[in-house]
């Protein structure tokens, strides 16, 4: 059991090994302390004493701020921190012995099921949000990360779930969502007027000799097209945060689909050459407006990260009984660890020729969501110097008549 | 001629609208706030173009009593708005069409003219 107010000193020497005292006595000496990577479960190497191994993490996890909590395979409690008393509380005595369940919504019961069951099977559990219920009633949002608890064979014995409260993270979220809903908004109003001004001058321009004045009004109105384009974005990305925009589904050819978006992705670059490979037939249900956004999205940052130019593929391939659309450029590539963060709101890959290109980091984040919506996944293949390939699946509509052919 | 009524309280976007469609051949009138419609002060219309936001003011309202009273239900009413649901909203007020600020001229002419053929 964990022991109540347990307390030690530790002598940092230079390189360790750590000197540890309790009460101003000297008990051992630590050499490391720290997650296994490859076991993917805490492990510490002591000199002495394996007993205060035991002593000297639970302290650790006594004195986090986050709840740390395992349970076994039947999901039954077997140890319970004081984060998780603050987070939940139940004191470790009312918790310890009872099944996981006393602090969840009976919906969640089945997730935590597959997500123990595929921990069982080695099978890694991502971070994830989820709600969890206090003592007294109320609901909390958590962000939590599950991990295998091992026995000294290795077998996975139990789970350890760490926990953070996100209830006021997701609060200032919000917030944010709907100032740059609100700010987005009211930009519109302006642009209204300032895009039919431009229009209108552009147009009294047309016939005058003043072609200085024609090509700068023509200038402007290509800027205009930009903001409105990106205010647009904006307030995309928080309406499909909150889940707000609604899918119109329609039955879409994906060769003609991708031929048309080609077209005026095409129109910002001269230097690069986009190629189409797509099969013929691909029917998959979609928001028409929506995916295209998600492929033109993929395409216009093919195009930004190949500076030098050159060929740009989009394809449409059947892959057993889906399509699987996929973007490929031969540009900057992505350095490997980043590859997970490029879909995250406002996240930009930093560097010499990725910080000269414009953009706010939304584009991908969008993309990702709008895939989402369909009910796939987006993924992607990079090096860096050799290029990216973005992809995803849509199952096939027309696959009975596919199949049959 | 036909005839226009844009009732849009932002003097430059109702400058720019009237000069618009005004050049594609339409008489218009404007209107910065809906006193003159309530009332009915106002000659009949062949369409009316009605921002949905008047200072404070929902205009759907006013869109729907335009598309329910005798007088003027026939006429074509088309809700503007900078606001991205407004294709719903017009729709459920009872209006006949709905176009999004910021709009293209182009937009703009396509949508009166479909209206008033």
């Amino acid at each position: 059991m964990v022991k109540r107010g347990l307390c030690f000193a530790i002598t940092y020497t230079n390189q360790g090994p750590y000197e540890i005292e309790e009460e101003g006595k000297y008990v051992c000496k630590l050499c490391s302390l720290g997650m296994d990577k490859a076991k993917n479960s805490l492990v510490s190497y002591w000199q002495e004493n394996e007993q205060l191994t035991k002593y000297f993490l639970a302290a650790i996890l006594e004195s986090l701020q986050d709840s740390v909590v395992s349970i076994d395979l039947n999901r039954v409690i077997t140890t319970w921190n004081r984060g998780a008393e603050l987070l939940y509380g139940y004191t470790a005595e009312e918790a310890i012995g009872k099944p996981l369940t006393l602090v969840m919504l009976p919906k969640d019961v089945q997730d935590l099921i597959d997500k123990v069951d595929a921990i069982k099977h080695e099978v890694a559990v991502p971070l994830y949000e989820s709600v969890r219920v206090h003592k007294s009633g109320k609901t909390a949002d958590l962000q939590i990360g599950l991990s295998p608890v091992r026995n000294s064979e290795g077998h996975v014995i139990g789970v350890s779930t760490v926990a953070r409260d996100v209830t006021e993270a997701k609060l200032q979220e919000q917030l944010k969502d709907e100032f740059i809903a609100v700010a987005s908004h009211e930009l519109k109003t302006p642009i209204t007027s300032i895009r039919s001004y431009a229009e209108l001058l552009e147009e009294h321009l047309k016939n005058s000799t003043d072609t200085t004045a024609f090509s700068m009004v023509q200038k402007l109105n290509t800027q205009v097209e930009r903001m409105i384009e990106l205010v647009k974005t904006l307030l995309d990305t928080t309406r499909l945060r909150g889940g707000e925009v609604p899918m119109n589904p329609e039955s879409l050819e994906l060769k003609a689909l991708i031929s048309d978006i080609t077209e005026s992705v095409q129109q910002i670059s001269e230097k690069h050459q986009i190629q189409i490979e797509a099969d013929s037939e691909l029917i998959v249900v979609g928001d028409k407006r929506l995916l295209s956004q998600a492929i033109t999205n993929l395409l216009a940052n093919a195009v930004k990260y190949s500076p030098a130019g050159g060929k740009v593929i989009v394809s449409a391939k059947k892959k057993n009984q889906h399509a699987e659309i996929s973007v490929q450029d031969f540009g900057v590539g992505i350095p490997d660890d980043l590859t997970n963060k490029i879909f995250e709101r406002y996240f930009r890959v930093q560097g010499t020729t990725r910080s000269k290109t414009s953009g706010i980091g939304l584009g991908l984040y969008i993309t990702a969501q709008i895939v989402r919506q369909h009910g796939s996944e987006i993924s992607v293949i990079s090096e860096e110097g050799v290029g990216s390939t973005f992809s995803f699946l849509l199952p096939l509509d027309n696959w009975d008549k596919i199949k049959a052919a | 001629m036909k005839r226009l009524i844009i009732v849009e309280d932002d003097a430059d976007i109702l400058e720019t609208m009237t000069i618009i469609l005004r050049n594609a051949g339409y008489l218009v009138t404007g209107y910065f706030d809906a006193s003159a419609i309530l009332k009915g002060t106002f000659d009949l219309p062949d369409l009316f173009i009605i921002d949905k936001q008047l200072n404070r003011f929902d205009n759907l309202n006013l869109c729907r009593i335009l598309k329910t009273q005798e007088s003027t239900r026939h006429v074509p009413v088309i809700m503007v708005s900078a606001g991205t649901g407004i294709a719903q909203l017009a729709q459920d007020a009872l209006a006949d069409d709905a176009l999004e600020k910021p709009f293209k001229m182009a937009e703009l002419k396509e949508i009166v003219a479909k209206h008033l053929s």
